[in-house]
């Protein structure tokens, strides 16, 4: 290490010897100890810094500030932030949703019986059709010359009761096809929509700061599942997007805090978001919605908003534009 | 008992907070509102933080969050880049002049220093945070931690040494022609 390196480091020392114990300067100081000019230096910057340190530490705070502070924060507090459950509309909602999931699993369930039915009947016809035709082909095989002389009748009755058969057959196989779709996508996608809104209102009702910008984005989550509350157009469901759209632009770019990095994941989910949704002739969330899985562009904002919620942290954007204006100005006149 | 906590909370950190604040905003009124502000995000989602043992380290980077929320749309921050290199160690004043100048004035010289600068250099001269921390509650690299501090002590000694110098022309400012007149 040069004295250069050693200045470079030793910047951060304190005056109050508090990093004494940091590897970080061990080196450093052990340059401070072997060269005098390095020595002189360090002594004198840290005599400086701490005759600054010394004048910064001595300037009060103005009289007042603490009562202020004092008062605006019991204001603050006595906000009725925390109500019983069912007068939490989350909380409530998310109670009415895991009771939706349950009725239509229940409401849901008679069709998996009928489909079971249906498919044994479908069994039982594959079976007679399978005799009529090994019949047919034993008569036609070991009688040819009775079918061909006397029973000729025998076999136009034989291929009506084939074709019957075959009919019935037909319809039974549509009935059970129809069904077992019908079980394995709806109620599938149906499951996974309802648990994602289930999620959802859970993590708004957990939310513990709706009036900041870090609570609205739990709060536009909610927005990416509206889809699933009701069966609407394309057009309501972009509508319902704009909401998360605008509040991820604010966070990522708009409102960003100078000097915070932007999130590179957050950013690939958002644009893969958009280009699922806007780029033409990409079809993709129409595949999703026809498997009646939750739109994937929803998804994608979704983990965009709630990764961006997790990254941010407890401390993040809890800002003063959100921050309702009253308790400051309650704070304020008590103070005065 | 959580207003308890908020009481013991404010008396141990609300004149540090305030002087941090000070050197960010240049303004008392400011400052003052800066600091209670602070305070309020902490009465409303405070109990949110799970390690009681951050609340200090919250409730600064709170504040100098609030501080560049409230600055953005006035005036765009200057980028590291668009400075120009370290003055080598700039003509400083002694330490003495330093010992005997009014706290007021030091701190107006640190307000004089580039923002950029001023947050960190600040935060090393209450000396309650380590370049670790500073770092991580202005959310920049230790190594840019480092840098600024050591551009914004080359700012602060140069200031210092300006204003001490106009200070010792003051004193013998009887030569000016306002002071001939009235002698």
């Amino acid at each position: 290490m040069n004295n250069a390196e050693a200045k470079f480091i030793l910047q951060g020392y304190r005056p109050n010897g508090a990093d004494a114990s940091d590897a970080t300067f061990q080196a450093a100081l052990e340059q401070v100890q072997r060269d005098p000019a390095l020595h002189e230096w360090f002594a004198r910057q840290q005599a400086f810094d701490g005759a600054v340190s010394a004048k910064l530490n001595d300037l009060p705070a103005p009289a007042g500030l603490r009562e202020a502070i004092l008062a605006g924060g019991r204001v603050t507090e006595a906000d009725p932030s925390q109500v019983r459950w069912w007068r939490s509309p989350a909380l409530l909602a998310a109670a009415a949703a895991i009771a939706v999931i349950f009725t239509t699993t229940l409401a849901l369930w008679p069709k998996q019986a009928a489909a079971e039915t249906a498919l044994a009947g479908y069994v039982a016809a594959f079976d007679t059709t399978s005799a009529n035709l090994l019949k047919g082909d034993e008569i036609y095989r070991t009688d040819v010359r009775q079918l061909t002389v006397g029973s000729l009748e025998k076999v136009d009755a034989a291929e009506s009761s084939l074709r019957k058969d075959f009919e019935t057959s037909r319809k039974l196989t549509e009935e059970t096809i129809s069904s077992t779709i019908f079980l394995q996508e709806t109620i599938a996608g149906m499951a996974l929509e309802m648990t994602l809104v289930a999620a959802v209102l859970l993590w708004d009702s957990k939310n513990c700061e709706p009036k900041t910008l870090r609570g609205r984005l739990a709060l536009c989550g909610l927005f990416c599942v509206m889809p699933s509350f009701a069966p609407i157009s394309w057009k309501s469901y972009y509508a319902a997007m704009l909401l998360p759209y605008m509040a991820l632009v604010a966070v990522l770019w708009t409102d960003r805090v100078a000097d915070q990095k932007a999130d590179r994941v957050v950013w690939t989910l958002f644009g893969l978001s958009i280009a699922l949704n806007y780029v033409p002739e990409l079809h993709w969330n129409r595949l999703a919605l026809f498997y009646s899985a939750h739109f994937f562009s929803s998804i994608l904002t979704l983990a965009a908003l709630f990764l961006l919620w997790l990254r941010t942290g407890s401390t993040s954007h809890g800002n003063a534009a959100m921050l309702p204006k009253r308790e400051t100005a309650v704070a304020n006149s008590v103070a005065r | 008992m959580a207003s308890e906590i908020f009481n013991q909370l404010v008396d141990a950190h609300y004149t540090p907070l305030f002087r941090f604040a000070l050197s960010l905003t240049r303004n008392t009124s400011d400052a003052g509102d800066l600091t209670q502000q602070t305070f309020f995000i902490w009465a409303k989602q405070g109990h949110a933080l799970r390690e009681a043992g951050k609340a200090k380290s919250w409730l600064f980077t709170t504040l100098y969050r609030e501080f560049l929320r409230g600055r953005r749309r006035a005036e765009r921050v200057t980028a590291l880049e668009d400075l120009g290199p370290v003055e080598a160690d700039p003509p400083a004043p002694e330490v003495d002049v330093v010992t005997g100048m009014d706290a007021s004035l030091v701190v107006e010289a640190l307000q004089e220093v580039d923002e950029v600068y001023r947050a960190p250099l600040t935060l090393f001269y209450m000396q309650d945070f380590s370049y670790k921390e500073i770092a991580e509650m202005l959310e920049v690299p230790i190594g840019t931690v480092m840098s600024r501090l050591s551009r914004g002590k080359a700012q602060l000694r140069t200031t210092l040494a300006r204003k001490e110098s106009a200070g010792r022309n003051k004193v013998v400012s009887f030569h000016t022609p306002s002071a001939r007149k009235l002698s």
